[in-house]
């Protein structure tokens, strides 16, 4: 059920309490991090994209949605032709960003001015050169972190604003795809929403203004048969609400029960908190649970180290626990070192991947110039040349975004194999942190640090799920990050959502790179418009011959900066999985040597002394095995809100990437180990 | 050479044509052709009504006729083509694929289209369906109502889905081909239904508007009462049709484009008695009670309301809605409020508000004073494809005869003043003429926009003497003859528009100087 947001308010209710057991016993740096996860929870941002044909009652839907008519300009010519955000913010704040990708200006404006810019009549043809409105409202349904975004039509030809909306809907965390009552989906929706289904199938289909018709069911009936042709996966899984914006609109100013009722408004926001809980909404409660658990593991450990020394009375066991600390110190140290066997895995490993990928884009930019080919046999676009470019641009785009999402999936793998062979602790709340040492009496369980064969970890149910889900997301990186940047990384930053903040650093940096390509794309494809558009030829063969001579070396110059970019990525991306794994394996020796001295320093005491320690140790081991359990507690609960409905379909894009993972409930950590990705960087 | 009137001349033509195709046995069926062309020439101009299924023809044909004639509501309705004409007594002729045709009565024809999937054959057998009936605008235009053009993702049911899907090519070549085979074409569209302005694109280009320019067509804007509540209709039609006329896809294709509600023109005219009566106790009630009433369609129709006696009972509500719509209803309840209160004057203060006599007027002005000129050039249009398929066919003699004839026609149409006329008007609304607003105002009136007669062209009164007309005439022509000469400045389309223009007022000039002459010679 949409019990988001209560399971967040315990999550940060949890994280005070932590909060102030770390500053009780001096943990500064606990303290620290906990602080940025409580804020991070607190501002994590839920990303609804609402998209549409034109004319079909986005930005009244939105209006109703946040119970501000007017907010967004609603027309009953085409109104909305440029991106908007909204998300909460103390005070109202209206922002346009205006001038060529990657030398955007940003605008402050009033709330009144917004039709200047957003509307076709108050800005034709973008003229203005506006790429998004990005608006920050004090409005209570925005509170919890959502951030709404409005975006133009997506008509089966017009492609002027595809680029921002495509690159936004692979970091939507659900989107409510709108159409009206007044007809069935048509082809041109039902081709643009099998086309996004590829990046995101967190679909909501809202159906507006059954105001006007009296037998809207037919309508969504229609749509349900149509609905599952195109997303067969899901079978007729997917919701259509039917809705009333203007109902819901009147009903603010009546307060008629009656409006409230027929505008159903109510049952589109059960099903979208519903749906965001079982996705992004879940991810960010067990960042932040992940979190605490490591926190409260790192204090945990070496206290759990005093006790054990206290309670082990026999010599021999404490000096086998002794030795095995000291093992695995000296190991994690060897991993440490450059010619680590981890360190060739890795290089290895991000060759294979750049040489699939560079592959991979040789076959893509075959596929676009074959398509290439069919737009000039089309007349329609022999009558409009530049239409070609704008296609073609967005054919370049969703490949990038593909290849990126694909690199980040890739990295996924890879450091999950690293992880998995060096036997790096993966999960913060086994309530007993002490047994990666291996305490149990069954040798064959003693890891092979360096080999490269698979070993068990102590499973733990909700981690496995809990990771299985987000590694299935992969990093998330798309073009999103473009207009990211724009929004001070709040799109760079869900990047990596469960990875933590710096863990979003490998997702951000792909999203980067991919902003900068996306860029260079959109230029070469002005002056590809720009030289089309001179193109006057009217006889078809002839008209083709000029287009080819502009369309050609546009599609080599695009491949070259795509491939750049694409080795630029994983560059960038192998340095940063190097560092990150470095950074945690410090941590964890440093963590283990800890460990070993508290251990040590407690054999030396007296009886007496050990007595008075474990009754030292007593209150807070219990004050920390108590965080941890109801961080567990918690994370349960957040895992099985989504359980009672079926979790996402798989992410086709994801099905190969992880076809070794795949089959995971039998070997859990491979996939455990994606989700500490970059973690520790975070201290 | 002479300047005599284009009529004329085209008369001189096809008795030339048809006395040299006459007795030649192997141009016969070029002669019999030839006929027809004369033959339309006399009859009042075809109008095809064109557009997307479910654009809202057969509602926009019936509020023109004033009457409910043509079925409309289901798609199985929109499938034959019904070409309206004048006839003293309402009669139908059923026209056969294999030729044969048959009289038949309105009942007979409703019962057919009613139950389409039971008589699918019956119906596939029929090529056009002429209605005859005494309204008057039959009198100045036959209308053709023609089957929608392809798109069958518009539809709910999946019957009609498969319907269309059978048929649905058939539909769209039957409708083009009517389209082309027209003399003027009114567009319809429905902005509410198409999917933003590039689906609108699509569908004017392309092969399904035939050979749409802005002297024989008009853009139709429907289903404005569909923006209601949320917008004043009228006003937001204006704007779009403002908007879109600025598109050079547009204005390239439609004289202009006009928003209506066909549903409320049709109900208005319609309107019965105990229909105003409900529509009264509907006005009785408070303002935002109705307001809220009508907010949501379900509401209105299906809601009962047993605690306020004051509104009226479902199946009253049931009966205005479907007589009026929401806009309508609520149009007509606030002129029941403000005193209307006749039947007579509600229905002409709806029809005002719906936007449909606006849309004659134009029709006549627009394609009725250019009528002749229009009709003619659709007959030179379809002489040149004669000709010319003639041409491939004939040897010897009969071969020499065709191209007689392709030559005379060529002449006519290169010689004709007229057809100049045309083809500036052609230029000015592809937006190719560097004329202020002023001049545009003197092109169009010369041409004949707002009537034929010399004072019309002048843009004078009907009382204005000979001389005052002849100065004006003289001082517009050396106006004209100057912009004409500005070699430097203008472009290339300019001067030559400016040259026939003056040219247009040349031939006026002749002709006042002729009418002087017989006056004195009278006097």
């Amino acid at each position: 059920m949409a019990n988001f947001q209560a399971t967040k308010q315990e999550t940060l209710s949890l994280l005070k309490s932590a909060i102030n057991f770390a500053k009780a016993s001096s943990h500064k740096n606990a303290v620290k991090r906990l602080n940025d996860s409580h804020q991070h929870l607190l501002e994590g941002k839920l990303f609804v994209v609402v998209a549409g044909e034109f004319k079909q009652g986005k930005s009244s839907l939105i209006n109703a949605f946040l119970r501000e008519p007017g907010l967004f300009p609603v027309d009953v010519d085409i109104a909305t032709n440029l991106v908007s955000t909204i998300t909460y913010g103390d005070a109202e704040k209206v922002t346009v960003v205006l001038g060529e990708p990657g030398k955007e200006k940003r605008k402050e404006i009033r709330r009144s001015d917004i039709p200047d810019y957003v509307t076709e009549q108050g800005n034709q043809r973008n003229s203005k050169q506006a790429r998004m409105l990005v608006m920050e409202s004090p409005n209570a349904q925005l509170k919890e972190g959502l951030i709404l975004v409005d975006t133009p039509g997506v008509g089966g030809l017009n492609v002027q604003h595809t680029d921002i909306t495509y690159a936004y809907i692979p970091n939507a965390d659900s989107i409510l795809f709108v159409s009206d009552a007044h007809a069935p989906l048509s082809t041109e929706e039902l081709n643009f929403i099998k086309r996004i289904s590829q990046h995101c199938q967190n679909f909501i289909f809202v159906v507006t203004k059954i105001d006007a018709v009296s037998n809207y069911k037919s309508i969504i009936d229609s749509n349900r048969e149509k609905l599952a042709q195109v997303l067969p996966e899901t079978g007729d899984k997917f919701p259509i609400i039917p809705v009333s914006s203007s109902a819901s609109l009147a009903y603010l100013d009546t307060q008629d029960p009656e409006d409230l009722e027929d505008s159903n408004l109510s049952s589109l926001e059960q099903e979208l908190w519903q749906l965001l809980s079982q996705q992004r909404g879940k991810i960010l409660l067990l960042r932040a649970l992940t979190e605490l658990g490591r926190v409260v593991a790192d204090i945990r450990t070496p206290l759990q180290a005093e006790w054990e020394a206290c309670q082990q009375h026999d010599r021999e066991d404490q000096t086998k626990l002794e030795s095995k600390l000291q093992d695995t110190s000296e190991r994690l140290k060897q991993l440490q070192g450059n010619s680590s066997a981890w360190q060739y895995q890795l290089n290895e490993g991000i060759q294979d991947t750049q040489k699939e990928l560079f592959r991979e884009l040789s076959r893509e930019i075959e596929q676009i110039k074959r398509r290439s080919q069919d737009y000039m046999e089309d007349s329609r676009f022999l009558e409009d040349p530049p239409q070609i470019a704008r296609l073609l641009e967005t054919d370049f785009d969703s490949m990038m975004s593909t290849l990126s999402e694909k690199l980040s999936q890739k990295a996924g793998n890879l450091h999950v194999e690293i992880v998995n062979s060096t036997g790096l602790n993966m999960n913060p709340l086994a309530i007993d942190s002490l047994d990666w040492r291996n305490l149990g009496e069954d040798s064959s369980e003693v890891r092979e640090l360096e080999g490269l064969s698979q070993v068990k970890a102590p499973q733990a149910d909700w981690w496995t799920k809990a990771v299985d889900m987000v590694y299935k997301g992969g990093f998330k990186a798309t073009a999103g990050t473009t207009v990211g940047t724009l929004l001070g990384g709040t799109l760079g930053g869900i990047a990596g959502l469960l990875f933590g903040g710096a863990g979003a650093v490998p997702g951000a940096q792909i999203g980067m790179a991919l902003g900068s390509v996306l860029g260079g794309v959109k230029g070469f494809s002005d002056g590809a418009k720009d030289a089309l558009s001179q193109i006057q030829e009217r006889n078809q063969i002839l008209a083709k011959r000029e287009i080819s001579k502009i369309i050609n070396p546009y599609i080599i110059d695009n491949q070259l900066l795509c491939k750049a970019a694409l080795e630029d990525m994983v560059t960038k991306l192998s340095r940063t999985m190097r560092n990150d794994l470095q950074q945690q394996i410090k941590r964890e020796r440093e963590l283990c040597d800890r460990s070993l001295r508290s251990f040590q320093k407690t054999l030396k005491l007296s009886q007496e002394q050990m007595i008075r320690k474990m009754a030292e140790l007593k209150g807070p081991l219990q004050q920390l095995t108590d965080f941890q359990k109801a961080a567990e507690k918690l994370a349960m609960q957040a895992l099985e809100e989504a359980e009672s409905d079926t979790i996402s379909p798989s992410d086709p894009a994801a099905s190969s990437a992880d076809a070794a993972s795949s089959d995971s409930p039998t070997t859990p950590q491979p996939v455990a180990a994606s989700a500490d990705y970059g973690d520790w960087a975070d201290g | 050479m002479a300047d005599l009137p284009l009529r004329d001349r085209a008369q001189a033509l096809f008795n030339f044509i048809l006395e040299q195709t006459r007795d030649r046995a192997s141009l016969q069926d070029l002669h019999q052709e030839l006929l027809n062309c004369q033959q339309r020439l006399s009859e009042p101009m075809r109008v095809a009504i064109v557009g997307k299924i479910k654009a809202g023809k057969s509602t926009m044909l019936n509020a023109l006729l004033g009457e409910a004639i043509v079925a409309t509501g289901t798609v199985e309705a929109t499938f034959n083509i019904n070409w309206l004409k004048y006839g003293s007594q309402p009669t139908l002729k059923v026209h056969y694929k294999n030729g044969k045709s048959e009289d038949k009565s309105f009942e007979e024809l409703t019962t057919l289209t009613l139950r389409a999937d039971e008589h699918l054959d019956y119906l596939l057998s029929i090529k056009y369906i002429e209605v005859f009936y005494p309204s008057s605008i039959l009198k100045t235009f036959h209308l053709i109502d023609t089957p929608g053009l392809e798109s069958f993702y518009e539809d709910d049911s999946q019957n009609t889905r498969d319907f269309l899907k059978l048929h649905g090519q058939d539909l769209t070549a039957a409708t083009q081909a009517e389209a082309a085979n027209a003399d003027a074409v009114l567009y319809l569209f429905s902005h509410n239904l198409s999917a933003g302005d590039q689906a609108v694109m699509e569908e004017f280009q392309g092969p399904s508007v035939g050979r749409a320019t802005p002297i024989n067509s008009i853009g139709v804007l429907t289903r404005i009462d569909a923006y209601w509540p949320e917008f004043p209709p009228i006003e937001s039609g204006n704007r779009i049709a403002a908007r879109l006329s600025d598109i050079p896809q547009v204005h390239n294709l439609f004289y202009a484009i006009k928003p209506v509600s066909g549903y409320l023109a049709l109900g208005a005219q319609t309107l019965q008695t105990d229909e105003l009566e409900i529509l009264q106790k509907l006005a009785a009630l408070p303002e935002d009670r109705l307001q809220s009433l009508l907010r949501v369609r379900n509401r209105f129709e299906n809601r009962e309301y047993p605690d306020q006696p004051g509104v009226p009972t479902i199946a009253e509500r049931q009966k205005v809605l479907h007589r009026l719509e929401r806009y309508g209803i609520w149009q007509a309840c606030q002129l029941i409020r403000s005193g209307t209160c006749n039947l007579e004057s509600l229905t002409q203060e709806l029809m005002q508000a719906s936007g449909v006599p606006d849309l004659c007027e134009l029709i006549t002005s627009h394609f009725g004073h250019r009528a002749y000129l229009i009709k003619l050039r659709t007959a030179i249009d379809r002489l040149h494809a004669l000709c010319f398929q003639q041409k491939q066919k004939q040897s010897d003699d009969d071969l020499q005869v065709v191209e007689a004839i392709a030559g005379k026609v060529e002449a006519l149409e290169a010689n004709s003043h007229d057809f100049r006329e045309l083809d500036i008007l052609r230029s000015y609304y592809d937006r190719k003429l560097e004329f202020s607003d002023a001049e545009i105002h003197q092109l169009l009136e010369v041409t004949g926009e707002y009537g034929q007669s010399c004072f019309q062209r002048l843009g004078m009164k009907e009382q204005a003497s000979i001389d005052q007309m002849l100065s004006a005439a003289k001082e517009r022509m050396q106006k004209w003859r100057l912009r004409a000469a500005d070699q430097m400045g203008a472009s290339r389309p300019t001067i030559e528009a400016s040259t026939v223009l003056a040219h247009s007022y040349e031939r006026i000039v002749y002709h006042l100087q002729e009418a002087q002459k017989h006056l004195n010679f009278w006097s």
